[in-house]
């Protein structure tokens, strides 16, 4: 107990001469991205920790390189921690009261961490900050802060086997009654034409197509019970009791763009992890991205991102914010995602980045009418009570009435509450 | 047999001194000795009991602390704040999708213990008087090989069981060659009770009404006796397999305690095998029987490694257990008081049951 104290009144001082250190350098114009200042100033280093979870090997690679450039620097010294099993690691780190200075935040699991008071508010402190996408910055965006940087993100779109469209004469969907069709006419004989997983990160297309969600804008008001969820929830519901349309599990895959690789399914609606999957374990497989139909209220997709997080516990806030800085500048970002499929969280990098990619512009394209898929602290429940629902009508043993009724009943608890 | 050894050990203590003023000085005597002793046996025990105060008694009062407040658990502790009993009341009064959800996992675990229990124990007594039995032969053999799901990692056997049970899997192709047709069950997707289901098969396949209208913690009678769903079912095969082994070892430690003499003694007295296992064997097993039924029903209540690994909780929530529970709260849902909550009812939960149990192998006596 009494070292830990001591420990804890000792600390101040070394980071406030660490946060001095770290703001001097900021104002010197020697301490920029140019490699002059390597032999330059030498400022008290800050350490700095940093948690992050994998995507990829490849990935860690990267991101284990663009820390190294950062160290080269000289200005702090950034120790990395890969864990598994991420969110308990983290929590367990918060709760303790000693969180790593920069992390990785899901954007679903901003508004809990910023309810609890974790991060601290640094979105608008980085350069040039209004060059980020507006639905990303909203997604990290609690109660009116913006929180944190958003590092990449990921939209949702339809991805198809080329060779089967092709055979059987069908284009990509761009409407409601074009994908009824296209999943009928590829759907054989106990094998459905496309494959979604049972979820509300999947469905959501749907319900933002008909001009639906489950919530109203501002998340404080439950709307499951409107017309359009309904309309949205019945024409995904029909496509699967026609048989025209399965989850993964229904096939034996475990993911869309399994049952998509293994030929268990014509079409599926992913992300743009998909890429990397495909090309890990079905390189053969000749498969195209196209932007979703179009539902009654025009286009609609979800965007999945996660941030840079600045922990508000932090030590070394001015040395943790410098380092965030670094990895989002434009450079560093398009350094970081070129490789990959997850795309720059920069408007400004969007045409560099498709250059040497332009198979996946339908991606980027969603960026423009993606809807973020963050709600409140405590929506989780919500979102459980949906999938539920979701499952059921899935499998057919629920009807759309007793879905929305339940999710909009889970929901009062929490929106109101 | 433990209470006369018990009673043995009392027996000095217990002797009245003799009377007398001798005595008496001679009573003070030992006695200022033995308070020596017994501060020099805190001594000893000290370092054991610090630790155990550090790591078990401390965490458990603060556990319980928790459950009476409200934190996310995504900063330090001292952040939460005060909410009275209404964790508890959430889970246990309060009808919302909190309420709705633990009763759930109440449930489900109910129709696990249910099955896993009696299974496990009865397939672990069978195999240990197989492999006990003088006339097999490559014991060593088979004990090893009833053993070894025990020594296998939960999480490996629990992925193997996914392969078994997913629609292509060695489940569905034994079952297509045995029955007519093939059958492309995707078992781990089957939220069907199997109660629910079988009274589908006499024609019952909505609730009817007595069943349908009353419900309890927010779920209807009706869905109470839903019956374990079949994706359940298949976690409850998986359990009874990893345990079993364990078991039977313990059903092997105690058939070997069992003296030699008093098999023969029946043998000679003419009792039939039959007669010599349950009149014999059985009565002498119930120290280990209680042993075992206990453990299993403590170890039953707490499944979490399989759901976790094999359904996360679905499908539509039929495999949500109080343990996985506890994990989704708190690290999930970001109610960590809630989870401790759960946490403090399983615990009286489990030691209710126990206690229930011990009473009735009791009255058997």
């Amino acid at each position: 107990m009494s070292i830990s104290a001591d420990l804890r009144r000792r600390r101040p001082a070394r980071a406030a001469a660490a946060a001095l250190a770290a703001l001097l350098c900021l104002a010197a114009a020697g301490c920029g991205d140019d490699g002059d200042s390597d032999q330059g100033a030498q400022p008290a280093n800050a350490k700095l920790s940093m948690y992050a979870f994998s995507s990829s090997p490849a990935e860690d690679a990267t991101l284990r390189k663009v820390i190294d450039d950062y160290n080269k620097l000289g200005r702090n010294t950034v120790t990395l921690n890969v864990l598994p099993e991420y969110d308990t690691a983290l929590q367990t780190a918060l709760a303790g009261g000693e969180p790593p200075d920069v992390f990785y935040v899901n954007d679903n699991k901003l508004p809990d961490l910023a309810k609890a008071g974790a991060l601290e508010p640094i979105g608008d402190k980085v350069d040039n900050p209004n060059d980020f996408y507006e639905s990303l910055r909203q997604s990290f965006t609690y109660e009116g802060t913006y929180y944190c940087p958003p590092k990449d993100f990921s939209t949702l779109q339809l991805v198809y086997n080329v060779d089967e469209l092709a055979k059987a004469n069908v284009k990509p969907p761009t409407t409601w009654d074009e994908l009824s069709a296209a999943a009928r006419a590829l759907t054989k004989p106990g094998r459905p034409g496309l494959v979604m997983g049972p979820e509300f990160y999947r469905w959501g297309v749907f319900m933002a197509q008909a001009g639906a969600w489950p919530t109203n804008d501002d998340v404080s008001k439950m709307t499951m019970d409107t017309p359009q969820m309904a309309q949205a929830l019945q024409y995904v519901a029909d496509l699967h009791k026609g048989g025209f349309m399965a989850s993964p599990q229904k096939v034996g895959a475990g993911w869309g763009g399994e049952a998509l690789g293994k030929g268990k399914a014509a079409m599926t609606i992913e992300g743009n992890w998909i890429v990397g999957a495909m090309k890990n374990d079905f390189p053969n497989l000749k498969y195209a991205v196209a932007e979703l139909p179009a539902g009654p209220a025009g286009k609609g997709t979800l965007a999945f991102s996660v941030c840079y997080g600045v922990a508000k516990a932090s030590k070394n806030k001015a040395a943790a914010i410098d380092f965030v800085k670094f990895l989002v500048s434009s450079e560093k970002q398009l350094e970081f995602t070129k490789q990959f499929p997850v795309m720059p969280s920069r408007k400004s990098l969007a045409e560099q980045w498709l250059a040497d990619k332009p198979e996946l512009k339908a991606f980027v394209t969603g960026a423009d009418y993606a809807k973020k898929a963050v709600f409140i602290p405590g929506f989780k429940t919500v979102i459980d009570t949906l999938n539920d629902g979701i499952q059921g009508l899935a499998a057919g043993n629920k009807p759309v009435p007793e879905v929305v009724t339940a999710a909009q009943n889970a929901g009062k608890e929490v929106v109101s509450g | 047999m433990v209470d006369a050894a018990r009673a043995g050990t009392a027996a000095p203590a217990a002797v009245p001194p003799p009377a007398g003023r001798p005595g008496r000085r001679l009573r003070r005597r030992p006695s200022r000795i033995r308070g020596r002793q017994a501060l020099a046996g805190w001594l000893f025990v000290a370092p054991a009991l610090l630790g155990l105060g550090l790591f078990l008694v401390a965490p458990i009062l603060m556990a319980f602390w928790v459950s009476f407040r409200d934190w996310s658990g995504l900063a330090p502790l001292d952040t939460s704040t005060p909410t009275g009993t209404e964790n508890y009341r959430d889970l246990l009064v309060e009808s919302g999708v909190v309420q709705s959800d633990f009763a759930k996992s109440l449930r489900n675990n109910f129709y696990y213990v249910l099955g896993v229990v009696p299974a496990q124990t009865a397939l672990s007594f069978f195999l240990a008087v197989v492999v006990n039995s003088k006339l097999l032969k490559g014991k060593t053999f088979f004990r090893t090989a009833f053993y070894f799901p025990s020594v296998t990692s939960s999480i490996a056997v629990a992925f193997i069981f996914i392969f078994l049970f997913s629609p292509s899997g060695v489940v569905n192709v034994l079952l297509s060659a045995l029955l007519p047709g093939t059958v492309e069950t995707v078992w781990l997707s089957e939220f069907k009770g199997v109660v629910h289901t079988v009274l589908g098969w006499l024609g019952v396949d909505t609730a009817p009404a007595f069943l349908g209208e009353h419900r309890l913690m927010g779920l209807s009678y009706w869905d109470w006796l839903s019956g374990p769903s079949v994706a359940l079912l298949a976690i409850m095969i998986l359990a009874t397999w990893t345990t079993t082994g364990t078991f039977m070892l313990m059903f092997l430690a105690g058939l070997q305690n069992i003296p030699e003499e008093l098999d023969e003694a029946s043998l000679i007295d003419g009792a039939t095998p039959r007669q010599r296992f349950f009149r014999v064997t059985l009565p002498l097993m119930r120290p280990t029987l209680f042993l075992v039924l206990t453990l299993g029903l403590i170890g039953t209540w707490q499944v979490f490694d399989q759901i976790y690994a094999m359904t996360a909780g679905g499908p539509q929530k039929t495999t949500l257990t109080p343990a996985y529970l506890i994990y989704r709260d708190g690290f999930e849902n970001s109610a960590m008081g809630r989870a401790a909550a759960i946490a403090f009812i399983l615990f009286a939960l489990i030691l209710a049951f126990t206690g229930i149990q011990r009473l009735l192998l009791r009255r058997e006596d």
